[in-house]
């Protein structure tokens, strides 16, 4: 039986993974490039939104404890802060890991591009930009500013060390009778499922998601046609950044199920997963990877730690990311379009003809 | 050239993609209103001429100027917008969305009204793409797929017209239609430039031509002349003299 923390750790792990593996796959499918600095946009976005939430903080003289049984009725919710402050804070994170990415799409691409780099260059380049992110987050966390806000923030809440962030006693704690659950966790949920539906309309009901998906397929007819390709793949790229900034704001508050916040951590951990996300889910499929993604996450927190370990030993909980490479291999050799075209394949439309058949005996 | 006041000139144009260069000092002057058929062998660089005209190449000499203003330099995408339409001899529709998406995308910078107009203009010239609206472009049949490509280009209402091919894989009979329908186009006033390896059905119809070879102009002159030299059509054309 797994416990309900497992669970919870497990949620808001898959959510982390899959709002990072749809970036993966939006930027692959607009520059056909394996994007390596794309996990880094979230430890931007999470660095600047930290800096944000602290300056909230500061500004606001934040001392007690705020309770929003009004705001989601009979259901308590506890936090450190004013419901506007955590709003403020995650607008942040989703703007700074959509500019981010715009950057690395103008700053860095675009130029070899021109010069007409080949898919290999565009790749390693996506490995140099994401070393000067890193640069620039160890830059950024060593500046008077942050250092002064962290000690200010210090003496009025105590718990704020730029070196390594752990702002997970800021998290909303909600409790329904005997039920506690943590805010991130619900968070995780509801942004994967906003990101689901939002794409989802965004990339079937708006004349800006018919203009992304004519330039993925054919980027010289969408020209022809009077589209600024380069724009629409920007826009793209604004939002891949952005919705792993969300994944930025979710790092912010969890320490406790992943490892704190520092330029190199928790991204050098699951990176991995990420892309194992993507490329399960189906690397040219928006939804699959958003699937793949949660897909992974629950296999790695889920199936290992809850129903594998009982069965082998604790020991195998190490090994969790070899599960991940290996659904990788796996989706390689059997479905290389990933689970999103499971529903193609003629095994799939077999089984689903005698299941009708079946029904309608 | 013979013809009306030129809308698109082309002088001492060298161009290819990236650092390899097709086409060698091209110069061209298309009329207004008329049909201006480029043709030449297989590899000749007919399709490199079109991708010029709009941009979609790299030029690495010479001046593109359209209505008397120099656009060598202006982004494809720009050139839609100035009244340039192109319909490529390949993947010339979008598979992956519906009829409808295809057409809605011709017309997305036109206000919404004059975009339904023109889609109903297009909808009774072609019923069939009503009747499959909500189908994916994909699964249209080849001679639907020709009907939503000429509908995309038609739909912007262009004053210049680059036609890339348009009877490749086209058995004889549909061709010959295709090229009478390119030629009514030009009657209404169309300003066309077709790029054509069929030769003998392109200069029927056509006003002016140009035959290039080798990514150079070997000859040029009203089309019905360039269907009578005998030494062009045997050494370029392949047709029978």
């Amino acid at each position: 039986m797994v416990e309900a923390q497992s669970l919870f750790q497990a949620l808001y792990y898959a959510s982390v993974i899959s709002l990072l593996s749809v970036g993966i796959t939006l930027s692959y499918m607009t520059t056909r490039v394996f994007n390596f600095a794309h996990v880094r946009f979230a430890m931007v976005a999470s660095y600047v939104a930290a800096t944000a939430l602290l300056a909230c903080i500061k500004a606001a003289g934040i001392t007690g404890d705020y309770e929003f049984r009004e705001f989601i009725g009979g259901t308590l919710a506890r936090t450190p802060m004013p419901f506007w402050t955590y709003a403020v804070v995650m607008i942040v994170a989703f703007i700074v890991g959509g500019l981010v990415a715009i950057a690395q799409f103008y700053l860095v691409l675009k130029p070899l591009q021109k010069r007409g780099a080949t898919g290999l260059t565009l790749m390693i380049s996506t490995l140099g930009f994401d070393f000067i992110l890193v640069a620039l987050l160890f830059l950024y966390m060593t500046m008077p500013f942050t250092r002064g806000l962290a000690g200010d923030v210090r003496s009025l809440i105590g718990r704020v060390d730029f070196a390594s962030l752990k702002l997970d006693f800021l998290d909303v704690v909600i409790r329904t009778g005997t039920f506690t659950v943590r805010g991130v966790v619900v968070l995780g949920l509801v942004f994967t499922v906003v990101s689901i539906i939002g794409l989802y309309l965004l990339l079937t009901k708006t004349k800006l998601g018919v203009m992304m998906r004519s330039s993925i397929e054919n980027p010289n007819l969408a020209l022809v046609l009077g589209i600024n390709v380069d724009r629409v793949f920007a826009i793209t790229w604004f939002i891949a950044g952005a919705i792993a900034g969300l994944a930025g704001y979710m790092f912010l508050f969890g320490a406790v199920y992943l490892k704190p916040l520092t330029p190199t951590t928790p991204s050098d951990e699951i990176i991995v997963s990420v892309f194992a996300g993507a490329i399960v889910g189906g690397i040219n499929s928006v939804p699959g990877s958003i699937g793949g993604g949660f897909l992974i996450g629950l296999v790695e927190k889920l199936f290992v730690p809850g129903i594998l370990s009982p069965l082998v030993g604790v020991g195998i909980i190490k090994y969790d990311k070899v599960f991940s490479m290996l659904a990788v291999a796996l989706t390689l050799l059997f479905l290389p379009q990933g689970l999103a075209s499971l529903p193609q394949t003629k095994t799939f439309q077999r089984f689903v003809a005698k299941i009708r058949r079946r029904g309608g005996e | 050239m013979a013809g009306g006041e030129p809308i698109l000139v082309l002088e001492k144009i060298t161009s290819g993609y990236g650092k390899f260069q097709i086409l060698f000092d091209i110069d061209l002057v298309v009329p207004k209103g008329q049909v201006t058929v480029v043709v030449g062998p297989n590899g000749a660089g007919k399709t490199t001429l079109l991708n010029t005209i709009f941009g979609l190449a790299t030029i690495h000499k010479g001046s593109v100027k359209y209505k008397g203003q120099d656009i060598t330099g202006v982004p494809p995408y720009a050139r839609a917008k100035m009244g340039m339409a192109y319909t490529l001899q390949l993947f010339n529709i979008f598979s992956t969305l519906t009829v409808r998406e295809n057409l809605l995308l011709a017309t997305y910078d036109l206000p919404e009204e004059e975009a339904r107009k023109r889609m109903e203009e297009v909808f009774q010239l072609f019923p069939v793409l009503k009747e499959r609206q909500s189908q994916r472009a994909g699964t249209l049949s080849g001679g639907e797929r020709e009907m939503l490509a000429i509908s995309i280009s038609m739909l912007r209402k262009p004053e210049l017209m680059l036609l890339d091919e348009p009877t490749a894989g086209l058995a004889p009979k549909l061709a010959k239609e295709v090229f009478e329908a390119i030629r009514q186009l030009g009657d209404q006033g169309y300003t066309i430039v077709l790029a054509e390896q069929n030769a003998k059905g392109a200069l029927e119809i056509g006003d002016n031509a140009v035959l290039i070879a080798g990514g150079r102009v070997v000859a040029r002159g009203r089309a019905q002349e360039l269907l009578e030299r005998k030494d062009l059509a045997k050494m370029y054309l392949g047709l029978e003299v």
